[in-house]
């Protein structure tokens, strides 16, 4: 009998930074549905684990003059990504079916090559043991596993979800996943919909026309990892910021791992 | 055959490198690595079958929708809900770590006690022995006819509890029934003190104005529940209000404003009548009744270049706002105050008020709408009566409980220990966490948490639409704690009161079955499902049972639109005269920049903080860890300043400076940040890093420290700041 293949997809995120409030809603939403620890408390500030984060970008004029946005910054998912190059036991890989980059922490041997390779800063490492308050591992999400002390990780657009939604519409019948079917965490949890996720190859999800939008960027273009998270912002200081000028963002340029402290 | 050296190497090397390119060591490998992660050091998942269902949040007074996943009867998840009839589908960053809450570390696993001082550390306490403490109190000040002297402070009134706190109080004999100041209330009860309109509470429809004027309210930040404010966001492509936002420092919500309006701080008042004085002669607005009277005649005053000296804003800026805002419908004045930041003033309120008057939009759809009330009375008797917290006499209480549900703002601690007597009084907090106004107690009997017991949450304050929802007890009480009412029932029958029974958890079922009964008797409004597909007329409902049944599985009683009562004038009661006279007294603003030391830089002290956060924990730890974690949030002790004003006087990033206010003063250390406004200094609300309500948290007593107690508006004061 001949098995119908499902079609490959391409998943893509699309941040409008113009909608974005800092409220950090995509941070929680992230950490809780991927079970990220708790470091100690007296752990440096940059040794802890954030998928997704929320850096603070202005415009250096001054006030009142001065403007501000926030950028949340999780793994692009680079069609080119330098972190699966660099990975001597192949403990990164990138799903042709779905373009997503995925981290296999069972294989990492916490190299930490990927961290240096990454140019977004969006790799994390495990310098500790995870370890959740008394009872707090009944709240753990049973569809994604906890990762151990040192290796690393990263966001993988919650590949636990496109599993339940695989699941859900395998149980429907249904070999190809509506628009809404799947949708990370972020997305979900944030409260201006400044967020949208969707397969780029699916007419329905509408990312075509965000895609081509003249607002739409992605972070250091030039570098031709060919992201696969896009943003949006009408503020052209914003977009050049975003494309060529990263490191000049507050907190951003200190790589992770490096010894800096929280105040 | 015999076996020689050389072939025994041959043999052993061969197999080796035989092995080495077989999977065997490589599966070897990958096994130990499995292996090593599952190891039972490492935490594992739980395991169950999974389910979903909806419920309502009672971390704050939103009543946002809820969507809860489960293994087994634990929830691992905590979602918003899209298309939930009150919140859309939006959560803040607590509610998203809602179920870890009650695992938390700092959780009152147990009566606790300390000796009078907020700062000292926390005994663990027999159960017992606590009840009868604070029993044995109770008896002997109703045996002295001191019932007068005894108090609860109610941190979130309407609900059903509120009830049993009231009848609590009754049996005791004259209790006083005590709320929170709280900015939002404040500017509804501003509108109640001005003429006898709203005699149904006030509601801002932000989905049907043109255009909002906010002064200082945070309207994309939370303000209104989490995240915008309903109708501010609009779906792709479609349209929301012009939003002007006319505050001090720049912020998420000036980000995402049309128009900012950078005022000189504590200068609302003159705003609002110079506005009021734009539009009557850029809109000529057939205004011709006085709210109250001489208040045309500061509006005529505030001419753009008056309103310009006071507030730094220049006349054409003033001038281009008020044209833009012509022409797009009906124009909505917000003020209110931030959670983070501190309360407008009343003088800075019943401007605001007056201006949506001059707006003509008081009553109308899409600005401020009167909403029906609930068909109950909130109001059951109290001896002791209802006031609130400020109001109350420093030294006149003696035995007070505190409600254990998290404020929306930032309490003042030393208000809350000023009001007791000096040497016996004995604060008491009913709480599963030692946050908030319980930070202050002297005693905690622990109680239940959100989820634990059912709740009943009504719509906010200022919220468009009544609405009423339950939040179910999912999470089922754990041994340690005890039901609020049941608390209530316990003390009572410890110190002998006549009724018992009357607060206690029975008598709680009662009162919500009671509140449903009336809302179907009174058969208005729909039941909305939680992702708001279904509506159905509550005149359909078939049973008591049945609409029992749906609002546990997450519906929502939404009444029907605020019907148009259009407001011509507002009529002036007896204390309204003296009203006025703190508007015109505030006019001229309220920056003091006066310094507490002669020797040290004058700066305006202003406060911030995360709307949801600012009112203190407990923060889920996710939350703390990504508080910590991110360069998004200050550090406890930075004072924000501008880099130019730095600059001007000699300060760097990180240096160490002393901040000096009326009360005493502190060190905090400098950051520079682009967004403050020359010459003010920004410190942080709410509570430190760890969230917990430690007793030598900062943030958990800045308000304290840093303000006086005395001003309610605590939001802006003088300042200074000089090099250690």
């Amino acid at each position: 009998m001949k098995t119908q293949q499902a079609k490959p997809a391409r998943y893509v995120m699309v941040i409008d930074v113009d909608r974005c409030n800092g409220c950090g809603n995509c941070m929680v939403g992230c950490a809780v549905e991927n079970n990220v620890s708790v470091p100690p408390a007296d752990a440096l500030a940059n040794r802890g684990l954030t998928w997704m984060k929320v850096y603070r970008v202005g415009n250096d004029r001054p006030f009142p003059d001065h403007q501000t946005v926030c950028l949340p910054i999780p793994c692009q998912h680079c069609d080119h990504a330098p972190c699966i190059h660099v990975c001597p036991v192949t403990a990164v890989q990138r799903d042709e079916q779905t373009g997503i980059v995925g981290q296999i922490p069972e294989r990492c041997m916490g190299c930490r090559y990927c961290m240096a390779a990454c140019p977004y800063h969006a790799r994390y490492f495990n310098w500790f043991t995870p370890v959740w308050p008394a009872g707090m591992e009944k709240t753990l999400n049973p569809d994604v596993g906890t990762r151990m002390r040192g290796v690393a990780e990263k966001c993988n657009f919650c590949h636990g979800r496109l599993d339940r939604a695989r699941e859900r519409a395998a149980a429907e019948g249904r070999r190809q996943l509506d628009p809404g079917d799947y949708v990370p965490a972020c997305a979900e949890a944030c409260p201006t919909g400044a967020i949208r996720f969707g397969d780029a190859l699916d007419e329905r999800s509408g990312m075509k026309d965000l895609l081509a939008a003249p607002e739409t960027f992605r972070l250091l273009e030039s570098l031709g990892t060919e992201p696969k998270v896009y943003y949006q912002s009408r503020h052209a200081w914003v977009r050049q910021v975003g494309r060529s000028r990263l490191a000049r963002v507050r907190g951003f340029e200190t790589p992770a791992g490096e010894g800096v402290t929280h105040g | 055959m015999s076996v020689t050296r050389r072939c025994f190497l041959k043999f052993t090397c061969g197999a080796a490198a035989g092995t080495l390119i077989s999977p065997l060591p490589w599966k070897l490998l990958d096994d130990a690595a499995i292996w090593t992660q599952n190891g039972s050091w490492v935490a594992q998942t739980p395991r169950g079958p999974v389910s979903s269902l909806f419920s309502t949040c009672t971390l704050c007074g939103a009543g946002c929708g809820l969507r809860l996943r489960q293994v087994g009867s634990d929830t691992v998840s905590v979602q918003g809900v899209s298309g939930h009839p009150v919140s859309q589908g939006a959560l803040c960053p607590a509610g998203l770590g809602l179920a870890q809450i009650l695992h938390h570390p700092a959780r009152v696993r147990g009566a606790m006690k300390r000796d009078r001082s907020a700062t000292a550390p926390w005994h663990p306490m027999d159960t017992t022995s606590a009840y009868a403490e604070v029993g044995r109190k109770l008896a002997e000040l109703r045996a002295a006819g001191r019932s007068g002297e005894i108090a609860i402070l109610d941190l979130r009134p309407g609900r059903s509890l509120s009830v049993l706190y009231r009848n609590f109080l009754a049996t005791a004999g004259a209790g006083r029934y005590l709320t929170l100041p709280d900015g939002r209330q404040d500017a509804a009860t501003a509108l109640a003190e001005l003429a006898g309109v709203p005699r149904h509470a006030p509601g801002y429809d932000f989905a049907h104005a043109g255009a909002v004027i906010s002064f200082g309210a945070p309207v994309f930040d939370g303000w209104c529940g989490a995240g915008p404010a309903p109708g501010l966001i609009p779906a792709t492509g479609g349209t929301r209000p012009v939003v002007v936002q006319a505050s001090s420092n720049a912020s998420p919500t000036t980000n995402l404003a049309d128009v900012w309006l950078p005022l000189r701080p504590g200068t609302e008042t003159a705003l609002a009548l110079g506005l009021a004085h734009l539009l009557r002669t850029e809109w000529t607005l057939p205004f011709t009744e006085e709210p109250w009277p001489g208040y045309n005649d500061q509006v005529s005053q505030h001419t753009p270049r008056r309103v310009a000296d006071i507030t730094g804003l220049s006349p054409a800026l003033l001038q281009t706002t008020a044209r833009s805002l012509s022409g797009r419908g009906p124009v909505l004045a917000v003020g209110g105050g931030a959670p983070g930041a501190g309360p407008l003033g009343q003088a800075e309120e019943l401007a605001i008020w007056a201006l949506n008057l001059t707006l003509g939009n008081l009553g109308q759809a899409g600005g401020v709408v009167f909403r029906p009330d609930l068909p109950w009375s909130e109001a059951a008797p109290v001896p002791g009566g209802t006031t609130s917290l400020r109001e109350v006499p420093d030294g006149s209480l003696d035995l007070l409980l505190v409600d254990g549900s998290l404020p929306d703002s930032p309490v003042s601690q030393a208000l809350l220990r000023r009001k007791m007597r000096p040497q016996s009084g004995l604060i008491v907090g009913l709480s599963a966490f030692t946050v908030g106004p319980v930070a202050e107690a002297d005693l905690i009997l622990p109680a239940a948490g959100p989820g634990e017991w059912l709740q009943d949450v009504t719509a906010q304050a200022l919220a468009p639409r009544t609405s009423y929802a339950l939040a179910r007890a999912d999470a089922g009480l754990p041994a340690f704690a005890a039901h609020p009412a049941a608390i209530l029932e316990r003390l009572a029958r410890t110190a002998d009161f006549p009724t018992p029974a009357s607060c206690g958890p029975d008598r709680h079922e009662e009162v919500v079955t009671d509140r449903l009964q009336s809302l179907l008797s009174q058969g208005t409004g729909h039941l909305v499902s939680p992702d708001g597909t279904t509506r159905t007329p509550v005149n359909r409902v078939a049973s008591l049972r049945t609409f029992r049944k749906a609002l546990l599985a997450g519906d929502c009683w939404i009444a029907p639109p605020a019907p148009a009562r259009p407001v011509d004038g507002l009529h002036l009661t007896g204390g309204a005269r003296p009203l006025f006279e703190t508007v015109a007294a505030a006019a001229p603003g309220r920056l003091v920049s006066e310094s507490a030391d002669p020797s040290a830089c004058p700066v305006t002290l202003m406060f911030d903080g995360q709307v949801g956060i600012a009112g203190g924990g407990a923060l889920p730890p996710v939350v703390n860890k990504l508080r910590r974690e991110s360069n998004f949030l200050p550090a406890v002790d930075a004072a924000r300043v501008n880099p130019d004003f730095a600059r001007q006087n000699g300060w760097h990033a990180g240096q160490p400076l002393t901040l000096t206010t009326k009360r005493g003063a502190w060190p905090v250390t400098l950051v520079l940040d682009e967004t403050v406004q020359p010459g003010v200094v920004l410190l942080p609300a709410g509570p430190g890093p760890t969230g917990l309500g430690d007793p030598d948290d900062l943030r958990t007593h800045i308000i304290d420290i840093c303000s006086g107690t005395d001003d309610p508006v605590w939001r802006v004061g003088p300042a200074a700041l000089r090099k250690v």
